[in-house]
């Protein structure tokens, strides 16, 4: 009986010691809020995109656009974004959810740029020389883009031993092209207390 | 001949006039300096299309701070030990002597270089076989 008891406790002593030690791993929802470290996460990345998406497409320079050019929708093009935080933010994670509720709502166009235009004329380029003449794309019909969406991010940390806040203030601005004057400007403004 | 010299000196004129852009409306009669210039630079600037910049800085955070001490202290050590450092100098002897690190400083002892010399690691091993053998 003893034996058996002490063989029953080494049993789950050691099953939960093996069981302690394994990985676990849970697939949650994009949206659920889960904040580990304190630092720039998905969240944020959704909060700034819903924000903006918001702000863009409800704002009166698309109908200023309309009046100005006989109802013909603005052309956007998405420029450079500045990280001038404390941390590595790629900007991308929410600046494609702004590109695809402009596709989403028809009320902006949008044109390709950087690397992915260089890759489509490049592809051109080829289709000089190896497409069939009726299916080969012509140089020089390209879209030029009415406005360019450019953007930085601003962080400041106030941190005192084991206390931190963190602010962050995420901006996108929407400029003429033609006039360099600027249309719309975005922002987000995100604190945190991190608290260890 | 003399007739048609005029004429094709006016057919000329014209055409070369027509190569020439035609200012727009209130535009600067100098842009085409700028437009030089910005030609020059447009394909370094645009290849930045649609990406992120990064300019981060160094932000001040205690705990940060002490992590990163310590994690240099622990490479300071590491490359210690990868540059075989055996031996110190005894000033007092002016003489070699084994260092902390070396494997002749405890000789009458099992040499063990990474050990830290505890062994909690191995205590529910260690119950559950002394549970076993009762």
């Amino acid at each position: 009986m003893r034996t058996l008891r002490n063989v029953v406790g080494a049993v789950l002593l050691l099953s939960i010691t093996l069981v302690g030690c394994s990985r676990k791993v849970t697939r949650i929802d994009p949206s659920e809020q889960i904040d580990l470290s304190g630092r720039w996460n998905n969240t944020d990345s959704r909060l700034v995109a819903e924000e903006m998406t918001r702000s863009i497409l409800n704002d009166d320079w698309i109908k200023q656009h309309l009046q100005d050019h006989n109802n013909q929708k603005p052309v956007v093009i998405v420029g450079m974004v500045t990280n001038k935080s404390h941390e590595h933010i790629d900007a991308e994670t929410y600046v494609k959810d702004v590109e695809q509720s402009f596709l989403k709502s028809s009320k902006v166009r949008l044109v390709q740029g950087g690397k992915k235009r260089e890759e489509l004329r490049a592809e051109k380029a080829d289709q000089q020389t190896n497409s069939s003449a009726s299916t080969m794309k012509k140089f020089g019909l390209e879209n030029g883009a009415d406005y360019i969406l450019q953007g930085n991010i601003n962080s400041i940390v106030d941190s005192q031993k084991r206390n931190k806040v963190v602010y962050y203030q995420v901006n996108l601005e929407l400029t003429n092209i033609q006039s360099n004057e600027v249309v719309w400007i975005g922002d987000k403004k995100i604190a945190k207390q991190v608290r260890n | 001949m003399k007739a048609t010299l005029p004429l094709v000196s006016l057919i000329c004129l014209f055409s070369f006039r027509g190569w020439s852009q035609d200012l727009a409306f209130d535009q600067n009669p100098n842009y085409k300096q700028s437009q030089d210039k910005y030609m020059r630079m447009a394909d370094s600037l645009n290849r930045l299309h649609g990406t992120t910049l990064q300019e981060t800085y160094k932000a001040i955070d205690y705990l940060a701070d002490k992590q990163e001490a310590r994690e240099k202290r622990r490479e300071y050590r590491q490359q210690r030990r990868l540059n075989n450092y055996y031996y110190d100098w005894d000033y007092y002897n002016y003489r070699p002597t084994p260092s902390r690190y070396s494997r002749y400083r405890y000789w009458h002892r099992p040499y063990y270089p990474y050990s830290n010399n505890n062994y909690w690691g191995s205590l529910p091993w260690a119950v559950t076989f002394g549970l076993l053998c009762r």
